[in-house]
């Protein structure tokens, strides 16, 4: 699959912190979760792929073309979705629509109404009394009204009730069915990448720890749980990503969960979870 | 850029149509009276400077990053606030013309070449404020809101004070009337290359500095 989004050697420098050389790559009928704590940089990087924020080193392509604000145009193919709606609160939806259609140059007023009706949003209620969730399904529906290629989404479904957050799981699930729409989906909250993310970027610290499908993480890597004596004999031989004490066993996780299954049928490996990967790597001693 | 236009447009709405109002209200009850110049002022100041109010609202609602996630370049940004300025001193020209119209046609003197003199001396206000508010867009874009509000509010105040000076103080009013009604249209031509040239040299100084800016 030709990937609509390539991302290679981003890099941009804050006073205290760093986006580090990442790179990757999101195929056209994919939903790539980027995934990392608090401050890991994933805003940064959605920011600096739609260029709010200049990046001091990397290239972005979207099909093909490299994005720079020279070629603003490409932008018109691409969804966003922040975490605040960024229409002052005394404005409605007709009024934030009419505004989002004179800069779409694709902006499809009926399916905008048709969307409004489906999430049961009022078209003149004022947005500062719309609750989060509304707010949040605006920007949705306002991102999807100009047929993008691409849904960059930015921590979403924060704050989102699971009501709203299933249905608009079903929504991306239902975007992305043909190959030729992608979806980058930043979140903190693990399990709504379990339920419909092909690939998962994990980022900390700036710096991308692994970019790999999200089966590959689910089915091969594995937490195994073990006393010290274990410990030593599994890390000599199993492919070990990191570790970390307990306080009454050692968590390893470990890429080959099969392998080690085999080599030690005595020790528990564990299924492990997007959250438990992503606490190992964060907390955890990387090897 | 349209829709950056009308944004704007619909948040100070509200803001623009109380402003008419108000000048409704003071043409009705100074229909008969002399011709207020320091109203007059005041009206192309308030007008002006719903362009530091635009500022604030998007500020607020983190709106410039949002944009420039959408195909809007730095430089449409930065131009629309300046066509947004244009379209707020037509309105305070406008406003600011109503009343001076009402007075004359009560007067029976609306084509009188006072009236010329009115609006000549309505028209080199707009280029003054021109000025000031392009340097305005500038410290805008280039300081946070909190600083930028008080720096430009400062300015327009100062330069509105200045004027109202120049009227009151003898013999300057003279003066200035006497220039206006004999020189009116070559000032109002002066005042326009003026403007023009510096709101020119605003406009490149502001969008370097934008170009080199994050919004996040």
């Amino acid at each position: 699959m030709k990937p609509l989004l390539e991302i290679k050697n981003l890099t941009y420098q804050y006073p205290s912190f760093a986006l580090e050389n990442v790179s990757f790559s999101i195929p056209g009928g994919t939903i790539m979760g980027l995934v990392g704590e608090n401050g890991a940089g994933k805003t940064t990087m959605i920011r600096t792929i739609l260029g709010t924020i200049r990046p001091d080193a990397g290239e972005i392509r979207f099909q093909g073309r490299v994005l720079t604000e020279e070629n603003k145009s490409l932008k018109n193919d691409i969804g966003v979705v922040f975490d605040n709606l960024s229409f002052y609160g005394n404005l409605n939806a007709t009024q934030a629509a009419r505004i989002t259609a004179n800069v779409y140059s694709n902006w499809d007023q009926a399916y905008f109404e048709t969307l409004l009706q489906k999430f049961r949003l009022e078209p003149k209620k004022k947005l500062r009394a719309y609750s989060s969730g509304m707010k949040m399904r605006l920007s949705l529906i306002l991102a999807l009204s100009h047929h993008p290629k691409l849904l960059l989404l930015d921590e979403p479904t924060s704050g989102i009730d699971p009501v709203v957050r299933d249905e608009m799981m079903e929504l991306f699930l239902d975007f992305i069915q043909d190959e030729e729409h992608a979806i980058l989906f930043s979140t903190h909250i693990t399990s709504d990448l379990e339920k419909v993310a092909d690939y998962v970027t994990f980022l900390h610290n700036g710096k991308m720890m692994l970019s790999i499908a999200k089966d590959t993480l689910l089915y091969e890597y594995g937490i195994v749980r073990c006393s010290k004596a274990a410990f030593d004999a599994v890390v000599n031989k199993a492919n070990v990503l990191s570790w970390m004490k307990k306080e009454y066993e050692w968590d390893i996780l470990v890429s080959n969960r099969r392998t080690v299954q085999e080599q030690f049928p005595d020790i528990v490996v564990d299924v492990p979870t997007l959250e438990e990967i992503l606490l190992m790597y964060v907390k955890g001693v990387q090897v | 850029m349209k829709g950056l236009l009308i944004k704007d447009i619909l948040n100070l709405r509200i803001n623009l149509l109380l402003c008419g109002a108000l000048l409704l209200l003071y043409s009705c009850l100074n229909a008969f009276s002399e011709f207020q110049y320091s109203i007059i002022n005041y009206f192309i100041l308030i007008c002006s400077t719903f362009l530091i109010t635009s500022f604030y609202l998007d500020e607020s609602s983190k709106w410039n990053a949002f944009a420039l996630a959408m195909p809007v370049s730095r430089k449409e940004l930065v131009l629309s606030k300046f066509l947004l300025k244009w379209i707020l001193h037509m309105v305070g020209f406008v406003f600011a013309l109503i009343p001076a119209a009402i007075v004359r046609i009560f007067q029976g003197t609306l084509f009188s070449a006072v009236f010329m003199q009115e609006i000549f001396f309505i028209i080199i206000i707009v280029l003054v404020y021109n000025i000031i508010l392009s340097a305005s867009i500038l410290i805008l874009f280039k300081f946070r809101y909190a600083v930028a509000r008080t720096i430009s509010l400062i300015a327009a105040c100062c330069t509105m004070g200045i004027i109202i000076g120049f009227q009151q103080a003898e013999p300057f009013s003279w003066e200035i009337n006497s220039a206006l009604q004999h020189h009116g249209l070559l000032m109002v031509c002066v005042g326009f290359v003026v403007s023009l040239l510096m709101e020119g040299a605003f406009y490149f100084f502001t969008l370097r500095s934008v170009q080199k800016q994050n919004f996040s």
